[in-house]
């Protein structure tokens, strides 16, 4: 359904090329927003060609879609994260003539979509995408961080260091530790507890379970190959996770629109790496959502 | 078809905002019906804070957009202003350290406190060749676990160990740094265990040991302040272990985002300690990330030795900026329009103001209308800073006066700080 918005430009103390116009546009689309990471082909990569196309066909125009690219290996705010992110949505926007945008998130990716809707003095590129956005769907959002993130950067200058020539700890993981999320939550970003909203939906997928036992086919979707691997890193997790991030940390900002059993087929639950493709049904109740 | 709030949106590159700052009753040409009031902020409450005395920030800013960018929106009738949380805790059910590889080699007795704990061994640092180099990822089937205080099974490592995984299975699970880990056995008793790894490992090289007893009923909590200012000699700081009445003698680090570490001192003052930070090193070599403070214990707990580390994050922030007292608003037939504001500052930089504005209905209850916010580059000739309201909005919202300026809060966008926070700033009187 189609999202109108009122919208206004105030004062118009026009010195400057800065200016944005979102009165002009007229269609829907939707993005696919990558999680850490940095994607140069993240509808291949990240996503899946089966996953994408089957959510677009959700579009009273299935082609006004945009996979997005950057480096989320960076904290949020960076220029080659959120820069890179308000930037190829603006072209999306201008693009396709976009004003009814959802954004279709995954993991890290809702942390950088929530920086950007919570801060919008911060750039004055933000406002643009902001006055566009219609909702946001975030496919196991980590708001709230992991423990996960929290093992890899322990230790001290020798060991980050390496770390970061590594790429295992970049600062988007260190930014995902448990307690940098709530230091982030209470001061840069909305949507949280006792904090201001997002001014848009954040309706958030959680993940509940991981399937992975051997024996069951089910574990093969995105799944994962190494059970004995997962059983040891839910020492770090609570009973509730996807095997990467805790249920309280994917339903901390927003609302939850579904934890996964509830609508999965079979009521199987997702994995950290199935929300991001077309498994147990996932891809088409999104599809039929936006 | 949904109807969303009014989003109103302002941007402007010229600093014209600010233009009006000493203007008292001489109307321009296109505000004839204006007039301006100047006021004082009200008395700080509980809860709110500032900065006392202002100082230059030493770090190149993050944000040095000068862009003045004004937004007004219309927060969920659900939201409530309250002040922000001033500090967080954090629990842990682990500890870490870190060995040479000599000692692995040699065996490293670690203290274990319940059966099915996991350990995980993750290569760090190694300088043995003169330069920073990766240590070697072990191979799980070179790692033995000896019970030390059982000597029948000593030679037994496989009967203490349930299963193992490596660095490749461990990375498709979340924990990619090369770690190797093994979870013990459930008929693992506590005790002092000897960690050993069979295969030659460069004496120089480093790893991190990391034992994870996950449910164990000693949980080390740590709570701590969001934020700490650089004229802050010290970091206050509680600590307790559940299930366990014993004094903690813990000891402390602090760690900035870059990774450099230092040993701190603590003072103990009536169950609160106090981490006293060192003039060198004490502030970070950058404005991006958090400090952490770790705290390491040990404590012998129903004849069982628990050791634990718990860390927590926060913002060492320069005091940048302050909001002067007097402040000016301009009407319009009995509706504000803006509210102007100026800042005592040390330094030129990117501020941002936010605060809501609520009026009064016919109960005689305070509602929210609108938050505005608005961020500019200030500089020590132009530190003058605006927040527009929209009288649409105040008019429609059918509230009406005294209006009140809520929760003014108050960042600098260099050092991605909050500077100041007033739950109750303003009453708009014309």
């Amino acid at each position: 359904m189609k999202i109108y918005y009122k919208l206004i430009l105030l004062g118009l103390f026009i010195s400057s090329p800065l200016i944005f116009s979102p009165l002009s546009y007229g269609a829907s689309g939707i993005v696919f927003i990558h999680g850490t990471g940095n994607q140069t082909d993240a509808e291949t990569d990240y996503w899946s060609q089966e996953f994408i196309d089957s959510v677009r066909q959700g579009l009273p125009e299935p082609a006004n879609y945009q996979v997005i690219n950057c480096d989320f290996d960076q904290y949020m705010w960076d220029e080659a994260a959120a820069g890179c992110l308000v930037n190829q949505l603006h072209t999306f926007i201008q693009h396709k003539d976009i004003d009814d945008l959802v954004m279709l998130t995954h993991s890290h990716g809702g942390n950088i979509v929530r920086w950007v809707l919570s801060n919008p003095t911060w750039d004055g590129r933000y406002i643009d995408i902001v006055n566009a956005t219609s909702r946001v769907i975030a496919l196991a959002p980590s708001s709230g961080g992991t423990p996960l993130a929290d093992a890899v950067n322990q230790g001290s200058v020798f060991e980050a260091t390496l770390g970061w020539l590594l790429g295992y700890g970049s600062d988007a993981v260190k930014q995902q530790q448990v307690s940098w999320m709530s230091y982030y939550n209470s001061t840069w970003l909305n949507g949280t507890q006792d904090r201001p909203t997002l001014g848009k939906p954040f309706e958030v997928v959680v993940g509940s379970d991981v399937d992975s036992a051997i024996w069951d086919a089910d574990s093969y979707c995105a799944g994962y190959q190494y059970q004995v691997a997962l059983e040891t890193t839910q020492n770090w997790l609570d009973d509730c996770s996807d095997g990467f991030l805790e249920c309280s940390s994917q339903s901390a900002a927003g609302t939850v629109w579904f934890t996964d059993k509830q609508k999965t087929a079979g009521s199987e639950p997702l994995s950290h790496q199935q929300s991001r493709r077309a498994c147990f049904n996932l891809d088409i109740l999104i599809r039929n959502y936006i | 078809m949904k109807i969303f709030p009014l989003v109103l949106v302002t941007l402007s590159i010229m600093p014209l905002l600010t233009a009006c700052q000493d203007e008292t009753a001489t109307p321009a040409a296109d505000t004839q019906a204006q007039s301006f009031t100047q006021a004082s902020l009200s008395a700080p409450q509980q809860g709110d804070f500032s900065v006392t005395d202002v100082t230059e920030p030493q770090l190149p800013p993050i944000n040095t957009s000068r862009d003045s960018l004004s937004f007004i929106s219309v927060p969920a009738n659900t939201f409530i202003i309250s002040p922000p949380a001033e500090s967080h805790s954090s629990s842990s059910d682990e500890y870490w350290t870190t060995v040479t590889g000599t000692e692995l080699n040699r065996g490293v007795s670690l203290s274990i406190s319940q059966a099915s704990s996991v350990i995980r061994i993750s290569p760090r640092a190694d300088t043995s060749s003169g330069t920073l180099m990766h240590s070697q990822a072990i191979s799980p089937d070179k790692i033995q676990l000896i019970n030390l205080d059982n000597k029948s099974s000593a030679s037994k490592s496989s009967s203490n160990i349930h299963s193992l995984a490596d660095p490749q299975a461990l990375a498709t699970a979340g924990l990619t740094d090369d770690s190797s880990a093994l979870t013990m056995s459930s008929s693992a008793k506590p005790g002092k265990y000897l960690l050993k790894v069979s295969v030659p490992l460069a004496a120089k090289s480093s790893y991190l040991v990391n034992v994870k007893e996950k449910h164990s009923p000693y949980q080390l909590k740590l709570t701590s302040k969001f934020r700490v200012s650089s004229q802050a000699r010290s970091l206050d700081f509680n600590v307790s272990l559940t299930n366990s009445d014993q004094a903690l003698r813990p000891t402390a680090s602090l760690k900035h985002a870059d990774a450099s570490y230092q040993t701190l001192k603590l003072v103990s003052n009536n169950g609160q300690w106090q981490a006293q930070l060192a003039d060198t090193l004490a502030m970070p070599s950058s404005n991006q990330g958090l400090s952490e403070i770790q705290i390491d214990i040990k404590a012998r707990v129903n004849g069982i030795e628990v050791i634990r580390t718990v860390k927590t994050a926060f913002k060492q922030f320069v005091p940048s900026a302050k909001i002067q007292q007097q402040v000016n608003t301009r009407w319009r037939e009995g509706i504000p329009l803006r509210i102007d504001f100026t800042l005592d500052i040390a330094e030129e930089g990117r501020f941002a103001l936010s605060g809501y504005l609520t009026g009064r209905d016919a109960s005689g209850q305070d509602k929210m209308i609108l938050k505005t916010e608005s961020a500019n580059w200030l500089t020590l000739d132009d530190s003058a800073m605006s927040l527009k309201l929209d009288p649409q909005l105040i008019q429609e919202s059918g509230l009406s006066a005294p209006f009140k300026l809520m929760g003014l809060e108050l960042k600098d966008q260099g050092q991605m700080a909050r500077l100041s926070y007033q739950q109750e700033a303003l009453i708009l009187q014309q």
